[in-house]
């Protein structure tokens, strides 16, 4: 609470700084604001992408100039003013990003950057091409009054992107971009559909830079594709965000402002060395401070991101609620069956026909010598591979569902080595479960405390991932995977480097679950912890299953003993 | 109608081979340290420019300056890899857009200094202007030499890669990093010296490609982003597929130029670019990359 | 005002005083301040090597007129910035010298596209500038306080259409770069063409980034035209050269409009460069009002020689000086209206413009490097030398 009231406080002041100096300032004085605030909104919609989401682009000044084009056409065939024109065109851009994103965003890493810078020249090509964009020559509206009209409005719309920003990451969207920008991939696991979380960011970012465009075409007046297209722009929006702190919402601010003023300086007194200047900057910022100044305030205990949804309420005695897909489960009924699971890797078949099934309140363990395909297997039943074979989730065939679909669904896996999120805290790691898919606020923060509580985390909650010991990390990973209150959960090697006391806590949250008619398959190699929970085991042997049973049944089997051994073991089971 | 084509191909092809040594440094910096060096492009343009003075105050000959740029980029890569990019951990994405927003800002620093240096007016210099006459068909002489000589160059790199020591060290540390660092190898000299001998290959390429085209030293993102194409669409860190797809931006650009006009040309290299990343990301001969 | 003088110094008397004294002690200490002259000029970026040049020009007048007196009694300064060749930069730095450092004149960048941006407010601002944009639009009413001090860019390559014509050539090759100047300029050939009777055969524009230009001059070449013409910049017109020689493509005429001006063009494509035809609006061996003077002095002072874009600013800052002086104050609009009534030979040549401020009295000159060295060859009466035609073939 402190924080927002501080960080409103903040705007305000800066609101009303920038209108008075709009209002009360000479022409220069009020271009140059103009200017700034317009880098603000531009390094804030980067930033969106591309520290927020992590998804780092070369391609912001395209929405720029593809904005800035469509208000001009506007103003020009439509005869529209520019307050109409602005929102038509953060429209028009927020709907290119639309339609591009279904392609860019199945990459990622360079390839998405330069494939945005691309994207940007082929718009520049275009524009310079056509003749309704007035071609090579440009094009003239009308413009604005006087730059203290534009500025002011300028100011106005980046305080209001501010606003936006801040308020995503406080949000739901914000939670699963960050939880997508770390780990994709467990991002999916825990319910977040990554790809509509990110395409959503590219519009809004793209939003941005579209309306930075409109403005800046009524405030100059002219517009060719040059200009529209700089790449200036693009260096300059990206040095702003990286100054200030890339990934936060007022690293960009701070960042615009003091870039612009270094900027302003470095034009005055070293012309021809400016770039040379910038350029070293960028480096130096990229070596040493790759998180701006936030990271350095950050560092000095000045300043810290308020985890989404915090903190926790205090006490709480309403029961947990039941697993999200309706009135628990018949004991024992099937709740997840596979039939003919393969998959071959090359010449190499990783898992051959393999029949199991999962009933509702009971574990089944997987155990078998390493190598044996096991988290594969598992790949294979939550459809993060694709085999041979078909996958029933109760009645339903989930062939071709992606994961996040399955998690939501309540289809709950953990990972063989850690994946967790490390810019998230205990606390939001679990809420991107809890809240996934359309978990109302409050239900969502309900389950993420008593989870917490019940795995003896929420002491832990507003700590980073990395601070915990190896233990309590995979306990938090079980409890993530518990948040989606799931009908199957499938845990691989999940106590592996635990202590004995946190195998207790793991064993009661299980126990937990189960009794709410939750069907658990363990992979496990520390038999012990199993052996008490599982009523049944079946034994994996070069991806075929070699042995199935009660568990003492199967550690007793020959085979079992000589696939872990080697057939020449002559000692008993322990 | 048929001389048109031949003509047409072989300009293509002879301009694959530029290409290639354009894009060659990048890959091989690519492959080795999963970095996009992003100053390739005014590297290019230092050797280039740096051939001209030596051709324009000394009146030394391109073929001499060659080995010359090569040798002083490879200095400025070393420099470059050993002070600045061997600080940043490559580990995950932060990584990555660290070493990347690091080789941008060092474009712009290397950018600007040329222009400091050499002023930004277009330069070039007259070499071997004439043509080579193939009965009915007329080639560009300098176009032939730099494609001999790229090629040259290339086959050597290869039977560096191939067949030394060193060569053969760059190639496990780009396979494994981990398991060439367990075999004894010192992985922060092989990616020194890798990084050196990217650059060197950017400016030997800049200091032939200036007796075709004029530099400038603020252009420098477009043979930046040329030379990405290239190694994408063949496979990054493939020099194979960096071949195939030098020689098919070389036939593409020539008889869409011829045919279509210039404007879809110029275009041409990123509707490709653009293609490629969307139906086939891992190029043509290329491992599925990450994603 | 005294209200009433009764022999006594009454309180108003000698407030009275005081204040007449105050102003004249005031009028008396203050040197009438310089007159500021303002302009944000391209210093870094790619079109940098002309901008300087006109700079120079601008330098070298201001300081002739304050070696002569000044203007209306007062000396001039020039305050400059560098836009970097950007039209956002160029409207805030004209802002700047409008609101800020309240220039009292003001001079134009040096890019087409700059001028357009900032056009909008300085005739806002109502500020008379001389400008140095050579495309047309930015005079044709819209703008009144701009008046065109630069040869208009439809006109540029006439009189090498009329060398072509004159020795009989009839088919022309025309090679457009996509961008502002060259296209309007195009137009300009395309109209002149018609007029003589002569047949556009080839027409293509390309993108400016383009630096092969093989194919396409081999597209051109098979159509064997009299006259290759291209409205180009330097590099690209060196690129049009290039892909010619070196695939053996001839014609009769080679011509160009900015490219074999500049000195680089022969740097770059040494002996290929000779017999090739290019553009210039001015030239140090014209026998204009003044022009041998201009270049010694710009010659001492700068240590090389003026070229046309340094001829046009000094010729356009010694007009606002007599524009002013005729004027007899700083008013911008009967600066402005002084300027249209003008009819004045400089450097350049005759400055004469049309009711909206479009120059048409300056014209444009053809120049062939022959043996290494630019020479100006038509029209003829200011002419050094006589073309060398048809082209000599590439060897």
């Amino acid at each position: 609470m402190k924080s927002n009231i501080i960080q409103g406080v903040c705007l305000v002041l800066l609101t009303l700084a920038g209108v008075g100096i709009a209002l009360g300032g000479s022409g220069y004085y009020a271009q140059t604001l103009f200017t700034i605030a317009l880098y603000i909104v531009l390094a804030l919609g980067w930033n969106i992408i591309s520290g927020i989401a992590g998804y780092v682009s070369f391609g912001q000044v395209g929405f720029f100039g593809f904005g800035a084009y469509a208000a001009a056409l506007a103003m020009i065939h439509l005869e529209v003013e520019w307050y109409l024109a602005a929102p038509l065109a953060a429209g028009a851009s927020a709907l290119l990003a639309l339609v591009l994103g279904g392609i860019m965003l199945r990459l990622n890493g360079i390839f998405f950057a330069l494939g945005m810078f691309g994207l940007a020249r082929i718009l520049q090509i275009t524009a310079s091409s056509l003749s309704i964009t007035g071609g090579p020559m440009g094009t003239t509206v009308l413009p604005a009054e006087s730059p203290n009209e534009s500025a002011l409005i300028m100011v106005l719309v980046a305080a209001g992107a501010i606003l936006i920003v801040h308020a995503l990451s406080r949000s739901r969207l914000g939670l699963r971009l960050m939880a997508t920008r770390d780990d994709d991939l467990a991002a999916q696991s825990s319910g977040v559909n990554t790809f509509r979380a990110k395409l959503r960011a590219l519009c809004l970012s793209a939003a941005f830079g579209g309306v930075g465009g409109a403005l800046y075409v009524w405030n100059i007046g002219y517009l060719d594709p040059n200009s529209a297209f700089n790449g200036n722009i693009e260096l300059q929006t990206v040095l702003m965000v990286l100054a200030g702190g890339i990934g936060t919402v007022w690293g960009p601010v701070i960042g615009g402002i003091l870039i612009s003023l270094i900027g302003t300086f470095l034009w005055a007194r070293f012309p021809t060395e400016q770039q040379v200047i910038l350029g070293a900057l960028t480096i130096f910022i990229a070596v040493v401070m790759p998180g701006g100044l936030t990271a350095f305030f950050e560092k000095l205990g000045w300043w810290r991101r308020q985890p989404i949804w915090s903190p926790p309420p205090a006490a709480s005695l309403k029961p947990a609620p039941s697993p999200r897909t309706g009135a628990a489960a018949d004991e024992h009924s099937v709740a997840l069956s596979c039939r003919g699971l393969g998959i071959r890797f090359g010449g190499v078949t990783a898992v051959d026909d393999v029949d199991l099934e999962a009933r509702s309140g009971e574990m089944l363990a997987i155990i078998g010598p390493n190598g044996a395909g096991k988290s594969t297997l598992f790949s294979l039943m939550s459809n993060y591979l694709t085999g041979s074979g078909a996958t029933r989730f109760g009645e339903r065939d989930i062939h071709g569902l992606k994961p996040y679909a399955l998690a939501q669904m309540g289809l709950a896996r953990t990972f063989q080595s850690s994946r967790l999120f490390p810019s998230l805290t205990v606390w939001e790691t679990v809420l991107v479960a809890a809240s996934s898919g359309r978990v109302p606020r409050q239900t969502a923060i309900h389950i993420t405390t008593e989870l917490l509580r019940e795995t003896g985390l929420l002491d832990h909650w507003s700590e980073q991932p990395d601070t915990l010991p190896p233990g309590l990390q995979r306990l938090l990973e079980i409890a993530r995977a518990l948040a989606l209150r799931p009908k199957v959960l499938l845990l691989d090697e999940a106590m592996a480097g635990m202590t004995l006391h946190e195998i207790e806590q793991v064993h009661a949250a299980l126990r937990r679950a189960m009794s709410g008619g939750c069907a658990i398959v363990a992979i496990e190699h520390v038999l012990p912890a199993i052996v008490d929970l599982a009523s049944r085991a079946q034994v994996l042997d070069f991806g075929r299953i070699i042995a199935s049973g009660t568990p003492h049944e199967v550690l007793r089997n020959p085979e079992v003993i000589s696939a872990y051994m080697g057939a020449d073991y002559e000692g008993g089971t322990q | 109608m048929w001389i048109t084509i031949i003509n047409l191909l072989l300009l293509g092809l002879l301009w694959g081979g530029v290409y290639l040594l354009m894009a060659t440094g990048l890959n091989l910096i690519y492959g080795v340290m999963k970095v996009v060096n992003l100053a390739h492009g005014d590297m290019i343009i230092v050797g280039g420019l740096l051939a001209f003075t030596l051709f324009s105050a000394h009146g030394i000959s391109p073929i001499i300056a060659f080995p010359l740029a090569a040798a002083l980029l490879f200095v400025i890569g070393v420099v470059v890899q050993f002070v600045i990019l061997e600080r940043i951990p490559v580990k995950g994405s932060l990584g990555e857009l660290r070493t990347l927003l690091a080789t941008f800002g060092l474009s712009y620093v290397i950018a600007n200094t040329s222009f400091l240096i050499w002023g930004s007016q277009f330069q070039s210099l007259p070499f071997l202007q004439g043509s080579v006459q193939l009965g009915r068909i007329a080639l560009p002489q300098a176009l032939v030499a730099a494609s001999v000589l790229a090629f040259c160059a290339a086959l050597v790199l290869h039977l560096w890669l191939t067949y030394t020591m060193l060569g053969k060290s760059v190639r496990a540390t780009a396979q494994s990093g981990l398991g060439a660092a367990c075999c004894g190898l010192n992985s922060r000299l092989i990616r020194v010296i890798t990084f050196g001998v990217g650059a060197a290959l950017a400016g030997a390429a800049g200091s032939l490609v200036i007796t075709l085209i004029p530099f400038q030293t603020t252009a420098s993102g477009e043979l930046t982003i040329q030379a990405f194409t290239i190694i994408a669409l063949g496979g990054l860190g493939n020099y194979m597929g960096a071949l195939i797809a030098a020689e098919i931006l070389g036939i593409v650009e020539v008889f869409t130029q011829y045919y279509l006009g210039s404007n879809p040309a110029s275009a041409a290299i990123y509707v490709i670019f653009i293609a490629v990343l969307i139906f086939r990301p891992q190029g043509l001969f290329g491992k599925v990359g990450r994603v | 005002m005294l209200s009433s003088y009764n022999g006594r110094f009454s309180p108003r008397l000698i407030a009275g005083a005081m204040l007449l004294a105050a102003t004249s002690l005031g009028s008396v200490q203050a040197a009438p301040a310089n007159i500021k002259v303002g302009l944000s000029i391209t210093q870094t970026g790619p079109y940098s090597p002309p901008a300087i040049f006109e700079l120079r020009g601008y330098q070298l007048a201001i300081d002739e007129i304050n070696q002569s007196g000044g203007l209306l009694g007062r000396k001039l300064d020039l305050i400059k910035y560098d836009d970097q060749g950007n039209p956002s930069t160029a409207v805030q730095l004209y802002q700047k010298l409008l609101t800020d450092d309240k220039v009292d004149l003001l001079v134009s960048p040096y890019q087409t596209d700059l001028t357009a941006a900032v056009a909008p407010i300085v005739n806002r601002a109502k500020k008379v500038m001389p400008s140095l944009a050579a495309n047309v639009e930015n005079y044709s009413g819209k703008y009144p306080y701009l008046v065109q001090a630069i040869t208009q860019t439809p006109q540029y390559m006439t009189p090498a259409l009329d060398l072509a014509a004159s020795k009989g050539y009839k088919t022309v090759a025309l090679l457009i770069q996509n961008t502002q100047f060259p296209i309007q300029l195009a137009g300009g050939i395309e109209d002149e063409a018609k007029k003589l009777g002569m047949k556009i055969v080839f027409k293509e524009s390309y993108d400016p980034s383009t630096t092969d230009f093989s194919a396409l001059v081999l597209k051109a070449g098979n159509l064997h035209p009299d006259v290759i013409v291209g409205a180009t910049y330097l590099a690209d017109a060196e690129g049009i050269v290039r892909a010619a020689k070196s695939q053996n493509v001839g014609a009769k005429m080679f011509a160009f409009s900015i490219g074999p001006v500049e000195p680089e063009f022969h740097k770059s494509l040494g002996a290929a460069a000779n017999g090739i035809f290019g553009t210039t609006l001015y030239f140090p061996s014209l026998k204009t009002k003044g022009n041998a003077e201009f270049v010694k002095a710009f010659q001492a002072k700068f240590n090389v020689a003026p070229d046309y874009h340094a001829a046009v600013a000094y010729a356009s800052m010694k007009l606002f000086g007599k524009a002013v002086t005729q004027v007899g104050s700083l008013d911008q609009t009967k600066i402005r209206d002084a300027f249209l009534k003008l009819s004045e030979d400089t450097v350049v040549g005759h400055f004469k413009l049309s009711p909206t401020g479009l120059q048409t009295g300056y014209r444009s000159y053809v120049l062939q490097w022959q043996d290494g060295k630019q020479v100006l060859v038509w029209p003829t009466e200011d002419a050094q030398a006589a073309p060398v035609l048809p082209h000599g073939g590439w060897k």
